[in-house]
């Protein structure tokens, strides 16, 4: 696959299996220790009796060990296991908030690549000068503004003082564009600032000077030469924020009411949904996963110096 | 020529098209909601958040008016008390719910039933559990209780929802909660998870044809974000707003906000049962520490003066059993009086629990208390727990000397009195001892259905609260919600419930 032995994709997937189980029972054991949610779903009120009988019907009187085994067992079946609050298969639950944030994510992501490579690139070859220092002054806001405040701030201006896009909600293209750049920004600084050292970086090694000397000319030397090696640093990044953006995006999705996975991982830990919080971070793992073993990927394709092993 | 007939063309497809779009914004009621249903099945949720959207489609037996928080016939033409423990309950005639199943004596037989075998009800259909239910014919039919259950029409009011049998029983109680049919003003159309739920318009509907022909709930759970949706004209009504973003509003052109007094209210409770609180089973020190905090001035600085102080009593005058008696007012001399009388002239170490992010502004309002206990000769540690953490360690008993919190009854003193009294057994309530002059009117009051005697048994119990404080009794905040001028009949009600039937576009 893409110059990629299928067999180290393979080996890198199957070296994922024990860090997938060890961080299954974390959660489980843990999740555990954090409250009853038969208390927490029948209030103040609820009897010993009635709490007990809560317990019963969702199973949390059985031995912990038993719990867990038994989850193992239904995980190699496929089954993500029955959410407590909602009385609906996790995965569906899953399933139904996912494409919202993958979506979010994904448009997140882009708009900061496509707009922090050039930036970084630009404010770096145009080091010390007054385009330098502002896009380096911009990066310190992106970076410093947190995105609540962001997405507050986008609401009054593009929602009620310009009146161009909608407030809030989901739907359609208009709905995306605000929690798209409030999520893209603090990525887009962070990545903007990286480019720009690696950029940097590049710029003053031997080969560029060498080009240079031999009259190639600078879009090329720029294109073909910087750019390319200075994408290394930047493309971790992105990929561990892809991740990140995928899962961490709850405050935005909270305030621009975006039905995603983080709104429902908020509300799971709050309501002790102990199997849906073990289905999201399970979901969550396996994306991290996935996106590591692409990143390695991307690194041969973008360096052939990269070698699989 | 040419041209100015093409400008006329495009001049009246834009009238058209203004038109249209103004029609359809007219025909659809948005409402901007807090929360993503859970389930719609109403026989499956206490949560008044979830119940304010199922009520678009489902009713119940009786509900409660705003205002006076009376419970009133709503499907019931009314009830009867034979006796102590024999309630004949007498349904409107000529009701059906949406797909044609008749509402009938059995009908609302089938639903208590459902609903009290549910683990998640146990609490709220206490005192019915073990009932008779016996149908008379197709508008009667009577609950015959073991004992007398004073709250019996105040549960009916709060959680007597009936669904309609024979499609309750093909789908069963999970897929009730994806699809409901009721009798209701709408009928249920999708539910987009995280996102909206749909209604459209039940022409049959029993009191008449509703205002809108669809209703949409918008799931926004931040409060700002549903002021906003509401000022740029996205959304119709804003359910629960923050007084920030209420006063915010209460500026904006084509927009009204409506505020009253809810049923939630808030008290430090004192836990005089964990290692070091011997002190509050003094009833003079419990009594001290409420001369010792001045609640007003927590509501004017926190709250902007926009909520109650509940001065001598854990009770709001929306429920029933409610009298005044004399407030505490904040004197912190006389405080630190009564606790050197006591025998704590240099005060005592206590630790104050409280939650974040659980209430509005509970952590600034745990952090005031804080400074008010101190200020007396409290030595005071204080605790800011997540929700979750706080109600564990409360019901083990380990969270706190003083632990400030809401609590959301439903409008009858009945159900503060209960929790006192057994809360300390059952629900990891604070702990303290009653008197017997206490138990005495309590247990009279628990078995007594005629109204007035109960009134009189509460008004004894809260001036034995007064006297011998369950904590420092604080405040009730108000509820906020927002409504564009463009639509009326808007009624804010105190059990935070939505009655759609009754907001219709304004002509």
């Amino acid at each position: 696959m893409f110059g990629v032995p299928v067999s180290y994709i393979a080996g890198r997937l199957l070296q994922a299996v024990p860090t997938l189980l060890v961080l299954l029972a974390l959660v489980f054991f843990l999740v555990r220790l954090t409250g009853d949610p038969a208390q927490l779903y029948l209030g103040d009120f609820a009897t010993p009796e009635a709490v007990a009988e809560l317990r019963s019907t969702w199973g949390l009187d059985r031995p912990v060990y038993l719990q867990f085994f038994d989850y193992v067992r239904g995980l190699l079946k496929g089954d993500l296991g029955q959410s407590l609050r909602y009385s609906k298969p996790v995965a569906t639950l899953i399933g139904e908030r996912f494409g919202a944030s993958l979506g979010l994510a994904a448009a997140g992501l882009a708009l900061s690549v496509i707009v922090s490579l050039p930036l970084g690139t630009i404010a770096a070859l145009n080091r010390g000068r007054w385009l330098d220092n502002l896009i380096r002054f911009l990066i310190v806001i992106g970076q410093a503004v947190p995105r609540f405040y962001l997405a507050i701030l986008f609401i009054l201006l593009f929602g009620l003082y310009l009146r161009i896009l909608p407030t809030s909600g989901s739907g359609t293209w208009r709905h995306l564009v605000l929690p798209a750049v409030a999520l893209s920004l603090p990525t887009t600084a962070l990545l903007a600032r990286l480019t720009r050292s690696a950029v940097l970086d590049v710029i003053s090694q031997d080969f560029i000077r060498t080009a240079r000397a031999k009259g190639v000319p600078p879009a090329r030397i720029n294109y073909r030469h910087v750019l390319r090696n200075s994408l290394m640093a930047p493309i971790t990044v992105i990929t561990i924020q892809f991740s990140q953006l995928i899962g961490g995006s709850v405050v935005v999705e909270t305030v621009f009411g975006w039905p995603g996975l983080g709104q429902l991982a908020i509300q799971s830990v709050y309501t002790r949904d102990f199997v849906l919080i073990q289905g999201i971070v399970l979901v969550m793992t396996l994306i991290v996963i996935v996106v590591n073993v692409i990143t390695d990927v991307a690194y041969g394709l973008i360096d052939p110096r990269v070698r699989y092993r | 020529m040419r041209t100015g007939a093409r400008r006329l063309k495009h001049l009246i497809l834009v009238v058209v098209a203004a038109t249209l779009l103004a029609v359809a914004s007219a025909q659809t009621l948005t409402i901007a909601h807090n929360q993503d249903p859970v389930t719609l099945n109403p026989l499956l949720t206490t949560a008044a958040a979830n119940e304010a959207i199922i009520q678009a489609t489902m009713e119940k037996l009786a509900v409660f008016e705003p205002g006076t928080m009376r419970t009133i016939p709503w499907l019931l033409e009314g009830w009867e008390f034979r006796s102590e423990t024999e309630l004949v309950l007498t349904l409107k005639p000529g009701i059906s719910f949406s797909n044609g199943e008749p509402l009938n004596a059995e009908a609302v037989r089938f639903s208590i039933d459902a609903w009290r075998q549910q683990p998640v009800m146990a609490q709220a259909s206490a005192g019915l559990k073990d009932a008779e239910l016996e149908v008379v014919d197709d508008l009667h039919l009577i609950v015959r209780t073991k004992a007398p259950v004073p709250t019996l029409i105040t549960r009916l009011g709060r959680y007597g929802y009936v669904v309609p049998p024979a499609y309750y029983a093909e789908v069963g109680p999970e897929g009730f909660g994806q699809a409901p049919i009721g009798t209701g003003p709408y009928l249920f159309d999708a539910h987009e998870a995280g996102s909206r739920v749909l209604f459209s318009r039940n022409d049959a509907y029993w009191r008449g044809t509703p205002g809108y022909e669809h209703v949409v709930f918008r799931i926004m759970p931040d409060d700002f974000a549903r002021g906003a949706a509401l000022e740029a004209g996205e959304v119709d009504i804003a359910y629960l707003l923050s007084d920030t973003a209420a006063d915010r509003l209460q500026s904006v052109d084509g927009v009204e906000v409506h505020s009253l007094l809810g049923l939630r209210k808030f008290l430090a409770a004192y836990n005089a049962e964990m290692p070091g609180g011997e002190p509050l089973l003094d009833p003079n020190v419990r009594l001290a520490l409420n001369y010792a905090v001045d609640v007003q001035a927590i509501v004017d600085s926190v709250f902007g003066g926009k909520a109650a102080t509940l001065g001598g009593e854990f009770a709001l005058p929306a429920e029933f059993g409610y009298s005044e008696v004399e407030p505490f007012g904040y004197d912190p001399e006389r405080a630190r009086q009564m606790l050197a009388a006591a025998g704590y002239p240099n005060g005592f170490p206590v630790t104050l629990a409280y939650t974040v992010g659980t209430y509005p502004k509970d952590k600034e309002v745990g952090e005031i208390l804080a400074s008010y206990l101190e200020s007396v000769g409290l030595t005071v540690t204080q605790r800011a727990l997540e929700w979750g953490q706080f109600n564990t360690e409360r019901k083990e008993r380990t969270l706190g000397h003083i632990i400030a919190f809401g609590l959301l009854f439903s409008p009858d003193l009945d159900f503060t009195f209960n929790y006192m009294a057994f809360g300390k057994e059952a629900r990891g309530a604070p702990l303290l001892t009653w008197s017997d002059e206490w138990w005495t009117a309590y247990n009279e009051s628990a078995r007594t259905v005629d109204p007035d005697r109960r009134a009189e048994l509460y008004a004894q119990l809260l001036q034995i609260d007064r006297e011998s404080p369950y904590g420092i009794y604080l405040f009730a905040p108000y509820d906020y919600y927002g409504t564009r001028t463009t639509v009326e009949g808007f009624v804010p009600r105190e059990d935070q419930f939505l009655f759609l039937y009754d907001v219709k576009p304004k002509d």
